[in-house]
């Protein structure tokens, strides 16, 4: 059930995304810097991205299932060895969007 | 009373649509927990890694490549978000709605995504940046 | 289990159909003396000799290998051969038909639709040549074998259909077993026209009417993973649509 709960909260999320785009968009920013620090906002985000981040562990872990990752010509990893990989694999590329949109 | 004969026959929109929402789960498991982090927690809550940058770069409207991240993301984890919740809708109860679920969960995709390339061409084209920095 | 008169015995509530003589579905409480090594069918079959003649319901083989006995046991689609009475210890047994299939008469259940798309998915090595005997057999490797192993375990016991919540709404969906051994024959190296099957697997209520509930792979006896089956027979189909049309037949 919480899997189907998950499509429910990205896609309400991708919803208020959006949303906050058309508020940017407007030109009047304080409009939208009052959105996004409403508490009730951030609480949600929050949400939000426990749920996107389950739907991440799950995918995975599906993921692991259907293609098996190879640990060597002999070694194939174990269904939990397969989610560490995609979550480090997740770090990874987090990090590499911070700092190409952010850091650098 | 003899069962008609069933026509098979491969089902290409089916299997398109079933692998944009797979994809779009990638998407929403690999970039979506960044963008939800930096733009809707750490920019309002002032943390990492928006605490020590310049303001502009709070969200992600400063580049083509910015842009181009957005709507991958956000476009991805909404198909695949409505796409799924679609398609749990009739298992919960609502079979006799089914094919209304279905109508309505292509309308909102079909309307977010063309939003979602609407606000950001403005905002790629129109967006001033010194608003940032007046208000904060 | 309760004890009558120094016997301990376990009461089974079985589901009662019997066009015949009635119209509507009842149920009947036995009684059957209990054992900690007896299965439900034993006690089904305990029924038959002893109590009531009139019980119908399919078996054969009592190990595990016919895929003919499988029923609803407690709600959940069980070979009933491989079902001890003391995993419901201390409660009454509900025994009905699998779910999701027409009643004939008590537990027996029409398998015809599913037998029709078992029939369709092509369930045999197709070779465009055939090789001359002389020239031995078709060789793979552990590898080659691995990739389809598991679903040629399937018995078509149909617990997975009886579990599926799909195919409970669209009894026209192809279904968790129906899709694994199509994908059995596909994986297999041997066989030379995977794409033959592919207008049954990717037709509309073929493999993308799945949601991913999952329940198939939990209820299966022989530890095939229907589901996984089905994820790759939609990959097949998504990653179809990028190549160029097959020419001729």
């Amino acid at each position: 059930m919480i899997r189907e709960l998950t499509s429910f909260f990205i896609s309400i999320y991708a919803i208020i995304y959006i949303y906050q785009l058309s508020l940017l968009a407007s030109g009047d920013f304080s409009s939208y810097d009052l959105f996004v620090r409403n508490p009730a906002t951030i609480g949600f985000s929050i949400i939000a991205l426990f749920f996107t981040l389950y739907h991440a562990v799950t995918w995975f872990s599906l993921m692991g299932r259907i293609q098996v990752v190879k640990l060597g010509p002999k070694k194939t990893a174990t269904p939990l060895q397969a989610i560490a990989i995609n979550l480090l694999l997740l770090l990874i590329i987090a990090y590499a969007i911070v700092y190409l949109f952010i850091l650098r | 009373m003899d069962k008609v004969k069933k026509e098979y026959k491969s089902d290409k929109l089916h299997a398109l649509l079933w692998g944009v929402f797979s994809v779009g789960g990638f998407i929403a498991a690999f970039l979506l927990p960044v963008l939800i982090y930096i733009d809707n927690i750490a920019y309002p809550l002032g943390l990492w890694p928006v605490a020590n940058s310049s303001l502009i770069k709070i969200v992600f409207m400063v580049s083509l490549l910015s842009t181009i991240f957005v709507f991958i993301t956000i476009g991805g984890s909404l198909f695949h978000g409505i796409f799924r919740f679609k398609t749990t809708l009739p298992e919960l109860g609502l079979k006799r709605a089914s094919s209304l679920i279905s109508a309505v969960g292509y309308i909102i995709i079909a309307v977010g995504l063309i939003a979602l390339a609407y606000y950001l061409f403005q905002l790629y084209h129109g967006f001033d940046p010194s608003l940032f920095h007046r208000i904060i | 289990m309760t004890k009558d008169s120094g016997v301990e015995t376990a009461t089974l509530k079985v589901f009662r159909y019997r066009p015949e003589v009635q119209t509507e579905p009842f149920v009947q409480e036995y009684k059957v003396p209990y054992r900690q090594d007896m299965v439900v069918l034993d006690a089904l079959n305990y029924i038959k000799d002893h109590i009531d003649g009139t019980l119908s319901y399919r078996w054969s083989c009592r190990m595990g290998i016919c895929g003919s006995c499988g029923a609803n046991v407690d709600g959940e689609p069980k070979l009933t051969c491989a079902s001890f009475l003391h995993e419901f210890k201390g409660k009454e047994i509900k025994i009905e038909p699998l779910a999701n299939f027409p009643v004939i008469k008590d537990l027996i259940v029409n398998i015809e639709d599913f037998m029709e798309k078992l029939d369709h998915i092509k369930p045999w090595i197709i070779r465009k040549e055939e090789t001359p005997l002389e020239k031995g057999e078709y060789r793979q490797t552990p590898e080659e074998l691995e990739a389809y192993k598991q679903f040629s375990m399937c018995i078509n016991c149909m617990l997975c259909y009886a579990a599926c919540p799909i195919y409970g709404m669209n009894e026209e969906f192809l279904g968790p077993a129906a899709t694994a051994l199509a994908y059995r024959y596909i994986a297999d190296t041997r066989d030379q026209d995977h794409e033959a099957r592919f207008p049954m697997v990717h037709d509309k209520e073929g493999v993308w009417e799945c949601t991913l509930v999952g329940e198939c792979s939990v209820v299966c006896p022989k530890g095939v993973d229907p589901m996984l089956a089905i994820q790759k027979t939609k990959i097949l189909g998504a990653t179809q649509i990028l190549k160029p049309p097959r020419r001729g037949k």
